[in-house]
């Protein structure tokens, strides 16, 4: 069922027994999961079914430190959410992304891979992956022609990628939800406030607003905050008049270790062959391919992070800008064309008629190499409350974006890796790019580019001194308040997070039916 | 005459480059001494020699021909190969090349990750 809540009466009062804030892949993820359920569950978004620039300028705010997309642009706020505009590369995380690594400073989640491991297959089916294989040897028995660099898995180890559609929840999905008959979704219902009892121990009731002028107000049993790592982190700061320090905050954790996936090019690698490297390449046609990972046994020798290296034919790869140089406008959809237009996959290895009907087909010597970085958790790195607010009254979020020595170390490790596994394979040689030679010279340059991935603020921990929610997503101290999606995570791992997001999503839910039920 | 003249161009073009491209192939398998060869499929011989160049500007103790080549002839052991044997040498510097790789005796010069055997032989095609 859907409700436009400008058309609402002034001061409504909503009533359901869940109430999930949001309404992006995580949000939506959920509410389809209590479909034909006997709860009454409420999905409040923010904006309607199509782009709305008044609601998409709610998100606009200010960033300092390292250099990154406009606050306004990097997500969508309408039905579906930054589904709208992702390019569909998903991964599993890794064993060790969950591991407390004494050489890695706040690593650690209190749960295991084996506790999402069950909701994978689900997600993947969300996201329209295809089979749910994600070894290697399958995909090489399904297409003889995939063929591994012939380096030591041990050290350089072929992780499989699969590519979504990419499916876009918001047009996949709205038919589901609003012809559910359980789900309630309102549009144009951005929460501004949250009410707890007086000791903040259980929420009450949220407020929404929009630009009608409408004020409404929605009570349920449990809340799920489910607005992405920026705006989860933004309101509960900003809900401070029982809280001072807003709600979940007493410890001063939430909004910090806001993490990103670094990308950047990093090298060349030059073989003494020509070779499609099929298996390595995005548009192979399969919809699945490899990177190479560095081990997790490397990644404890070196005292570095989880990364992958792509592998791109080095005449697209030289044309490739980096995506923070061209994702620069507020409006996110000029800012999707230019980055479209000047360094996307798709576009840059169209070929001409000659080129298709002449050359060799997809034969190269030189590959460009492009790293895929896990940032490590840092506390400094955090979204804070700017003193402006946005046109519903809410404080905009100001993010500061802080990178530290261990990701450049981790960049580097990766790349000189692979460089002595090509030379010990007698394959070929790796070159650096200038900026990565001095491995004594800790920063990463400013064209370093995030993947558009908005991880932590709301990290999870067993203790409510390292963390805001608890292993099931729930905020410490607080009986009825729980956060999805990746807001939650304690580390990042390298891979894009979409699959976690919604496996960890379908697992919250999970758990919420299982307590609804009590 | 305009048309024959054509035709004749484009034969030899097309007789003589590939036949041009045989001999350069096989004339810069030189010296083994000084040929790094997994290097020499991507890199020219100036871009070899600025590799050698940069080399010596970073080891400088072994910024001198007798050295370098008493350095590539040592064999693991200690024993040296005389200079003349052609194949045997070829032969111990790959194995020493990947022998570096596997226990990273690896060098970053211009970028570019290499063993440092062949870091040397890149040296002493810069001094010759």
């Amino acid at each position: 069922m859907h409700i436009d809540a400008r058309q609402l009466d002034n001061n409504s009062v909503i009533e359901g027994d869940i109430c999930i804030i949001g309404a992006g892949a995580s949000g939506i993820s959920i509410a389809l999961d209590w479909e034909n359920t006997p709860y009454k569950v409420i999905l409040l978004e923010g904006g309607g079914f199509e782009y709305d620039d008044k609601v998409q300028e709610l998100l606009n705010g200010k960033i300092t430190g390292h250099p990154y997309y406009p606050m306004k642009a990097s997500r969508l706020h309408y039905f579906g959410g930054a589904t709208g505009h992702w390019g569909g590369m998903c991964s599993t995380f890794d064993d060790i992304d969950f591991k407390k690594r004494d050489w890695v400073e706040n690593s650690g989640w209190p749960i295991k891979r084996e506790d999402i491991a069950a909701f994978y297959p689900k997600a993947h089916e969300i996201l329209d992956l295809g089979p749910y294989e994600w070894d290697v040897k399958y995909w090489k028995k399904e297409d003889p022609s995939f063929v591994s660099l012939p380096l030591d898995e041990n050290v350089i180890w072929d992780k499989m990628w699969h590519f979504s559609p990419p499916t876009r929840f918001g047009s996949k999905y709205k038919d589901a939800v609003v012809n559910a008959k359980n789900i309630h979704l309102y549009t144009y219902a951005n929460v501004v406030d949250i009410d707890a009892v007086e000791n903040v121990s259980s929420i009450t009731q949220v407020t929404v607003k929009n630009y009608a002028n409408k004020q409404h107000t929605v009570k349920a049993k449990y809340f799920v905050m489910a607005c992405c790592s920026i705006q989860n982190s933004r309101l509960l700061l900003a809900c401070n008049k029982q809280a001072p320090r807003g709600i979940g905050n007493d410890n001063d954790l939430v909004g910090r270790y806001f993490m990103e996936h670094l990308e950047l090019k990093t090298g060349e690698l030059w073989l003494n062959h020509k070779d499609s490297l099929k298996l390595y390449q995005q548009g192979n046609k399969s919809r699945v391919r490899a990177e190479l990972a560095i081990s997790e046994k490397m990644q404890e020798s070196l005292k570095v992070l989880n990364c992958t290296i792509s592998l791109i034919p080095l005449e697209i790869a030289n044309k490739l800008q980096p995506s923070v140089t061209l994702y620069t406008y507020d409006d996110p959809r000029r800012s999707s064309d230019t980055l479209l237009k000047y360094s996307n996959w798709y576009t840059l290895s169209k070929k001409n008629f000659f080129e298709r009907h002449f050359m060799p087909a997809d034969q190269n010597q030189a590959f460009g190499l492009y790293t895929r970085a896990e940032q490590i958790p840092n506390p400094l790195s955090r979204v804070t409350l700017s003193d402006e607010k946005d046109s519903l009254g809410v404080p905009r979020a100001n993010l500061n974006w802080a990178l530290s020595a261990i990701d450049k170390k981790t960049v580097y490790a990766i790349n000189h890796l692979l460089g002595e596994q090509v030379g010990a394979a007698g394959i070929g040689r790796v070159k650096l790019k200038d900026w990565l030679i001095d491995d004594t010279d800790k920063q990463l340059p400013d064209f370093t580019s995030g993947g558009w991935h908005h991880l932590g603020t709301t990290r999870m921990s067993e203790n409510p001194k390292e963390g805001v929610v608890d292993a099931n997503c729930k905020i410490h101290n607080i009986d009825n308040l729980f956060v999805a999606g990746s807001s939650c995570f304690t580390t990042g791992g390298s891979v894009n997070p979409t699959l976690t997001v919604v496996a960890i999503s379908l697992r919250l839910s999970s758990f919420l039916k299982e307590k609804i039920k009590l | 005459m305009k048309r024959r003249l054509f035709i004749a161009t484009t034969s030899i073009a097309v007789i003589g480059l590939p036949i041009a491209y045989y001999f350069k192939k096989n004339l810069s398998k030189g010296d083994p001494l000084t040929t790094a060869d997994m290097l020499s499929y991507f890199c020219d011989e100036r871009l070899l020699k600025e590799i050698g160049s940069a080399y010596r500007k970073l080891v400088p103790a072994e910024n001198e021909k007798q050295k370098l080549t008493d350095l590539l002839l040592s064999e693991t052991a200690g024993k040296k190969l005389k200079a003349s044997d052609s194949s045997a040498i070829e032969e111990l510097l790959t194995k020493k090349i990947h022998e570096d790789f596997m226990a990273q005796r690896t060098i970053i010069v211009k970028g570019w990750i290499i063993s440092v055997t062949e870091a040397r032989q890149c040296a002493l095609f810069s001094l010759i």
